[in-house]
């Protein structure tokens, strides 16, 4: 929790601080019971909520206090936003940003005993043969930091990009990777990142989710919503899965034949009622208050939230530049406009999903290298494009970009072309968000097996993560079942947040 | 932050404690567990400086470096005081990269107790419960229970005054909400403001507890600690076909008013004390419906693990009140429970696995078989079939559960094969699933995993439902339904998943004896994507050309066969190629040695269809032959295996409890007996305080799950022990306590509170009022049908799915078995549970996770929910539903409409001003039955309807 600190007040007076005064003191009396939550939203765009930041206790017994209130973070943050893209299916790290020449000279060999045994999910890499890369690596930009040909557009950002190539968790099975990647924990019931981030910095979005996800069309996902729950967080950090056509958010649309003068007036019925009731119930007044502003959030998410997913309103040029109108960009290629499109509304956490976790997308047990190069066709240039954009509207510098899948694949060949899962060992990249680009950090063994220098966990990948946000993993904390939850659990030692903003 | 927020409203909940002695346990003991025990607690693997707090003869003894932590008397001399005051950041505690900073008021509360002489006093919890005396009140007509004596004083203390009673159609909807998660009828209500008898309230309460709606609410409180879910999560979600069984045995044990201790003990030993009793042995359900990780390249062990880690956390939060799980890798930090300890309480399950019976009691399979079996089609086929044939016995077992043909396994066709009124059921679910099929979205052969799933579906549910047809030859109605199972059992597959793991792990064509080799290309049918098949590469639609008939289809060939049925065109061939199936597989030679695998193993794997649950085992446990080795594991982890320890309770709260002279199989007997037993000082605490919140809204412990160091301190010890030991008295009856409780003035307090009660008593620690909360997710489904009129009251049974459309099922990896929409219209405690996808609805208004044990729900406010209710289509659907009901009953009369509206929704009469608003409302909207539609949907839209107040 971010320590209270003194602002002026909304009228130019100083706030009363929270010693001398309870926060729930405050507002029904300053506030005056009506339109707290209203003026809470003004406190907040003045960036001046800090005095009225919710206690847990408060937000978890739901009371009354706007637990969306923007919050300062626990220190100077390099960046606002996060987009995720997530490659479900867990990419090669040998066919994209971790070149292994000695891997293909070995290629067609046993591996050597030193590299030792790791778990894989339906091989056994001591008796499979070493499956070399056949897609070529260049050295790009003037950093000269090597990306594989499946990215050629990218390429020409190498400049921006930090890659990690010592990514390392304990999941070899899809979806419990899955979590480790989203939650930070293999078990199912634990808070997104999306949901930790925003519980630590508050939303300062007016009238759309904080948390924003999308899957491929077909919304098929192997970890499920879990992906993007609250898990033991309240409710209110859950992600909200877009669609990038028809309704973008579940129930944001009015029926059919319903128009927004009638449900206007509909919804002017039962506002005139609840105000009515929360008078005559005087012990949950300011509850009850909340709930009356939630509708109005609501109703005006209705013209917001089709608003911002509507790419027709952007030019042609920036609708060619991520490919929305070709295949095969056309997918991912909307999902990433969106995704700049919401960055800019204040969306603070959008989790851009790439497949389902099938062979059919980025689970290369049939053939690493046809398989990389036709998912890489899908999103390379919408990913290019997206960094072009940010940059080109000012919002990569505060906004935080990373890519990932939920492992990597064996340096082993399963079946003669695939490679099997992998954990142990598997490369990411951030850009944007103060992260300064054209380096790789960390390294795996010579032949892809698993990470060896700079080690960098899942829970690790995470502390910097939060720590680009200005949030201090250790601080960000939730008691649970007795136990100060967070979201590294007890790891996250290895915060890289310095040596990637030099 | 948040705990000296807390400590700090408890501090000022103990008038004078500052100024008076400091009771350690009440006020030292939550500062120290919450800023120091991390470092300076029972842990030893963490400890720093060993230096021990949680021990008075530790903390006074001199460290290493001379200083002595606490001097008696002497705040000054002692180190404590002079660390946690200290200006130097390098030398101050806590240390800064801790999450809390200590506040002034906790230093002086540290200081005052040192100065007092620093004693040590017992946590709460873990000191008996003491019948107190009634408390003197100065206004004894209020106080008309026990129960209010509690409350009362404590208010007199404070010189706070009780909100006043509650109207007689407040009560009675509060009431009804409570106890059956209904509203009450305009009927109901009119009787009870009629009643001027004394004991109308009781006689309501009555009525209410005798209702078999009370256990649908009550059993659904009970299954949120449960964590009940009808699936096991992850990518698999295997369904449980048995889930639902228990979910039954909960709302019948409530609704018998099933003494407490009794429900405990079935469920955690119900097979091993009370032989015979067959609910008993469906209450130990309660361990076979957690989460479950199976899937292909587990860590061997690690299934055993989960369910152990499972079983102990989930008793331990369910029933003892302590959260067990913080011992799992480490000595627990702030309760009195060792690791060695917890992984004794593993070792008391060890005895036991999860096993599958038949409906009439016989032992069908266990997991280790079928993990056996699972192993067998990982190796070589010879051998499989070799390994399989030196066991005849399993295989009879297999084939006459499983049976030959698909006619056998199912019982819908058993029982009803010459049912011939299912024919027409059948020719409707034909022209579904030929609109399933052609529906593919991406014009290749992929998209028939899109595509069948929810043809399938909706084929499924026809066939169940669909009663009304003209007769056929019963012969040909046989064979038309084997037909159409054979059509759907992915299973038809003769590569099934066996020739799928061969194939995967040796990329090798068909193996040597399926029968498809040569008919057709291979391919994998990987574990991992719920056994639905996969085309060969390269097919393509209408590979199979339309001449070719059902006869010709190899059996099995399951993909060829759905390609055939796609091509055909008019409906009579389909319905032809489906009979001719039907006879080609009731012709068929009862299928050898995999195929009987195939199924159980596909039984096992959840992929069953929804229909067939009944003919499903239950699953319940049982003992192992020989119990599992336990092992303390460092970390918590699989891989660091340590001590093996026997079975054990935890000594601190169970002293001298010994397994010596106990059998493996009566492992959990002894676990439950002393869990459930009158001595226990935890338990009954536990259950009257779950019971209180249940109420209430708020529990007198706020910590419902934790009554550890870490937990919350009751609001009123005195009154809880007061009903643990009333409880136990009256024999462990929820019944009986739900009386005392809603009797007292206490439950039947106005929701009502003045600003300057409301600034003393914010959060209703000290019950000045009843403090309105927000109904749950499925008494807010169940209230909408109610007053539309629309809720089919049927109990028990089978899971239900409302049909969800595209969006809805965002993020949904397997499919949602949709119900007919009769179905949808049941109760939602029925309503399908899976871990990998949430029900939409529920998902906004705060349901559990149902991973682990939830003791209270979140209450909050998100704009999902109210998008819900004014824009999901079932929303709009009830509205009308209710406005039919209006306009029927006011017999069309509109003037008529708003007040008879309101008793339904609201339980009470229509105000004038209210009346006003709502005709001008559908004056200005027409009149007509579109303009009541709308008002009933601003109704569904208002606070007061989702509100318990």
């Amino acid at each position: 929790m971010p320590h209270p600190h003194r602002c002026p007040g909304p009228f130019g007076r100083p706030a009363p601080s929270p010693a001398s005064l309870s926060r729930r003191h405050w507002i029904t009396n300053v506030a005056g019971g009506m339109g707290a939550w209203a003026l809470l939203s003004l406190l907040e765009r003045d960036g001046c909520a800090a005095a009225l930041a919710p206690a847990i206790s408060d937000i978890t017994a739901g009371r009354r206090i706007n637990p969306l209130a923007a919050k300062p973070p626990h220190f100077p943050a390099k960046a606002k936003s996060v987009i995720f893209l997530m490659m479900a299916g867990g990419p090669s790290q040998m066919e994209t940003f971790d070149p292994k020449p000695v891997l293909n000279r070995l290629a067609g060999q046993r591996m050597p005993d030193s590299f030792g045994k790791i778990p894989a999910q339906f091989t056994d890499v001591t008796k499979e043969l070493l499956l070399g890369c056949k897609i070529p690596f260049r050295a790009c930009g003037q950093s000269g930091l090597p990306i594989s040909a499946a990215f050629p557009q990218l390429q020409q950002h190498a400049d921006k990009l930090a890659v990690i190539r010592s990514c390392h968790h304990d999941a070899f099975n899809h979806s419990p990777a899955q979590y480790e990647i989203m939650t930070g924990m293999s078990r199912l019931g634990y808070p997104s990142l999306g949901a930790w981030i925003t519980y630590g910095l508050g939303s300062v979005s007016d009238n759309l989710p904080a948390i924003v996800v999308m899957t491929d069309p077909d919304g098929k996902i192997k970890g499920g919503t879990p992906l993007w729950g609250n898990g033991f967080l309240p409710a209110i950090y859950q992600g909200a899965p877009l669609q990038t056509q028809g309704t973008p958010i579940l129930y944001v649309n009015r029926e059919a034949g319903v128009t927004a003068d009638s449900q206007r007036q509909v919804l002017d019925l039962s506002q005139s009622l609840n105000q009515r009731h929360a008078r005559n119930i005087s012990a949950a007044a300011q509850e009850l208050d909340a709930r009356i502003a939630s509708y109005e959030l609501a109703y005006r998410m209705q013209t917001a939230a089709p608003e911002a997913v509507d790419i027709n309103r952007e030019s042609p040029e920036t609708r060619k530049l991520y490919g929305v109108d070709a295949e095969p960009t056309r997918d991912f290629g909307t999902r990433c406009l969106i995704a700049r499109r919401l960055v800019e509304r204040g969306v603070r956490f959008v989790q851009l999903i790439s497949g389902s976790g099938d062979t059919k997308d980025w689970d290369h047990h049939d053939d690493a290298y046809e398989g990389t190069m036709r998912q890489a066709k899908k999103v390379d240039q919408p990913i290019a494009a997206l960094l072009t954009d940010l940059e080109k509207c000012g919002l990569l510098e505060e906004t935080l970009v990373v890519w990932s899948g939920e492992f990597g694949r064996t340096p082993t060949s399963q079946g003669g072309k695939g490679r099997d899962h992998n954990p142990n060992g598997y490369t990411i990249w951030m850009a944007g968000g103060g992260v300064k680009g054209g380096k790789a950090i960390g390294a795996t063994d010579e032949i892809g097996l698993r990470a060896v220098e700079d080690k960098m966990h899942v829970n690790d990948t995470h502390a910097t993560i939060l720590s680009l946000l200005g949030l201090d993993h250790h601080k960000l904390t939730y008691l649970f079942q007795g136990r100060e939850m967070r979201l590294t659990d007890v790891g996250g030692q290895n915060d890289l947040a310095r040596r990637l903003i030099v | 932050m948040k705990f000296l927020l807390a400590s700090l409203a408890l501090a000022s909940l103990a008038p004078s404690a500052l100024a008076e002695k400091i009771d350690f346990s009440r006020d030292v003991l939550p500062v120290l567990s919450a800023n120091c025990f991390v470092c300076h607690g029972r842990d030893v693997s963490t400890r720093k400086a060993k230096l021990q707090l949680n021990v008075r003869e530790l903390a006074t003894s001199p460290l290493h470096d001379g200083t002595i932590p606490i001097v008696p008397g002497r705040p000054d001399d002692s180190e404590l005081v002079s660390r946690i005051t200290a200006e130097d950041e390098d030398e101050r505690m806590p240390p800064a990269k801790q999450a809390h900073r200590l506040a002034a008021a906790e230093i002086q509360t540290l200081r005052t107790w040192i100065e007092q002489g620093a004693e040590y006093t017992e946590h709460w919890a873990f000191v008996p419960p003491k019948r107190a005396p009634l408390p003197a009140v100065r206004d004894p007509a209020w106080a008309r229970s026990p129960i209010d004596r509690f409350i009362l004083h404590r208010l007199e203390q404070e010189k706070l005054q009780p909100a006043p009673g509650a109207s007689r159609e407040t009560l009675i909807r509060r009431a009804t909400l409570d106890l059956l998660g209904l509203p009450p009828t305009p009927g109901e209500i009119g009787a009870f403001v009629a009643d001027r008898s004394p004991d109308a309230f009781a006689k309501v309460i009555d009525r209410l507890l005798a209702s078999p709606h009370y256990g649908e609410r009550y059993g659904r409180h009970w299954l949120d600690v449960a964590r009940y879910a009808d699936s096991g999560g992850f990518e698999t979600d295997l369904f449980f076909g048995h889930a639902w069984r228990y979910r039954d045995y909960v709302i019948r044990s409530f609704n018998a008013d099933k003494p407490f201790d009794r429900f405990i003990k079935e469920q955690i030993a119900g097979d091993e004390l009370y032989p015979g009793d067959e609910d008993a042995r469906l209450a130990t359900g309660l361990y076979t419906t957690g989460p479950v990780l199976q899937e292909a390249g587990m860590v061997a062990g690690k299934l055993e693990y989960d369910q152990l880690t499972d079983a102990v956390d989930t008793t331990g939060a369910a029933f003892v009140g302590l959260t067990f799980a913080c011992a799992r890798c480490h000595d627990h930090k702030y309760d009195p429970i060792s690791q060695r300890e917890y992984y004794q309480l593993q070792a008391v399950f060890a005895a036991s696995d999860q096993f599958d019976y038949s409906e009439d009691g016989e032992k069908i399979r266990d997991r280790a078989s079928l993990r056996a079996t699972l192993k067998e089609f990982e190796t070589e086929q010879a051998r499989s079939r070799a390994l399989r044939e030196s066991d005849p016995a399993r295989r009879t077992d297999l084939l006459r559960k499983m049976g030959g043909a698909y006619i056998e396994i199912d019982p819908l066709i058993k029982t009803h094969v010459d049912n011939s009124r299912r024919y027409d059921a059948i020719r409707r679910a034909i022209t579904y699933y030929c609109r399933g099929v052609t529906t593919d979205r991406r014009g290749d052969v992929l998209a028939e995993k899109d595509s069948d799933p929810n043809a399938d579906t909706v084929l499924k549910a026809d066939l169940k439902h669909a009663l009304d047809a003209p007769p056929l030859e019963p012969s040909e109605a046989a064979f038309l339904k084997v037909g159409v199972v054979a059509m759907l059992n992915p299973m038809m597959d003769p590569q099934g998943l066996k020739g799928a793991m061969a194939a995967r792990r040796r990329r090798v064509a068909p193996a040597e004896d399926s029968p498809a080799k040569g008919a057709g290309p291979a391919y994998a049918v990987p574990v991992s994507d719920g056994g639905t098949p996969r085309p060969p590469p390269g097919a393509k639609i209408g590979a199979v050309t339309p001449a070719q008939s059902s006869a010709k289809v190899r059996a099995g060939d399951g993909f060829a066969m759905r390609q055939t049925f796609a091509a055909l065109k008019t409906e009579d061939e389909k319905l032809q190629f489906l009979i001719g199936l039907g006879r080609q597989q009731i012709d068929r030679p009862k299928p050898e040695g995999y195929v009987e695998d195939l199924a159980a193993l596909q039984l096992e794997l959840g992929t069953l269809h929804l229909d067939d649950m009944s003919s499903l085992p239950v699953r319940v446990l049982d003992h192992r032959e020989q119990p599992l080795e336990t092992h303390i594991m460092g970390r918590g982890e699989i891989e660091n295996l340590g001590d093996v320890v026997g079975p054990g309770l935890p000594e601190k709260i169970a002293p001298g409890f010994t397994f010596a002279n106990i059998p493996a199989e009566r492992r959990r007997a002894a676990l439950a007996g002393w869990i459930a037993s009158d001595q226990n000082l935890l338990t009954a605490r536990v259950i009257v305080n779950r019971a209180w919140q249940w109420h209430f809204g708020d529990g007198l412990v706020r910590t419902p799950n934790d009554f550890g160091v870490r937990g919350e301190r009751p609001t009123h010890p005195e009154l809880l022990d007061w009903l643990a030991m009333d409880f136990v008295e009256h024999g462990w009856s929820l019944k009986h306590l739900h009386r005392v409780i809603m009797e007292s003035a206490a439950y039947q307090m106005a929701a009502t509170a003045d600003p300057a009660v409301l600034e003393r008593d914010p959060d209703n620690r000290l019950l000045t009022r009843y403090q309105p909360h927000r109904l749950e997710a499925e008494m807010i489904w169940d209230s909408i049908r109610s007053v539309a009129g629309t809720l089919d009251l049927t109990l028990f049974g089978l899971p239900i799915a409302p049909p969800l459309d595209e969006q809805e099922q965002l993020g949904n990896y397997l499919k949602w078995p949709a119900s007919t929409p009769e179905e949808a219209r049941r109760r939602a405690v029925y309503i399908l549970v899976k871990r990998s996808f949430r029900f939409p609805m529920f998902n906004a208004f705060d349901l559990p996770d149902n991973i682990t044990s939830c003791g209270r729900r979140d209450i909050t406010t998100i704009p999902n929910q109210a998008l819900t209710l004014m824009n999901n289509p079932t929303m709009r659907e009830q509205a009308a539903a209710f406005a039919d009901r209006l306009l029927l009953e006011t017999n069309g009369q509109m003037a008529a409409v708003p007040a008879r509206a309101w008793r339904y929704a609201f339980g009470r009469g229509i105000g004038r001003d209210e009346r006003n608003e709502a005709m001008a409302f559908l004056n200005a909207r027409g009149g007509a039955k579109a303009a009541v539609t709308d008002l009933c949907l601003a109704i569904f839209n208002t606070n007061e309807f989702i509100y318990l107040q």
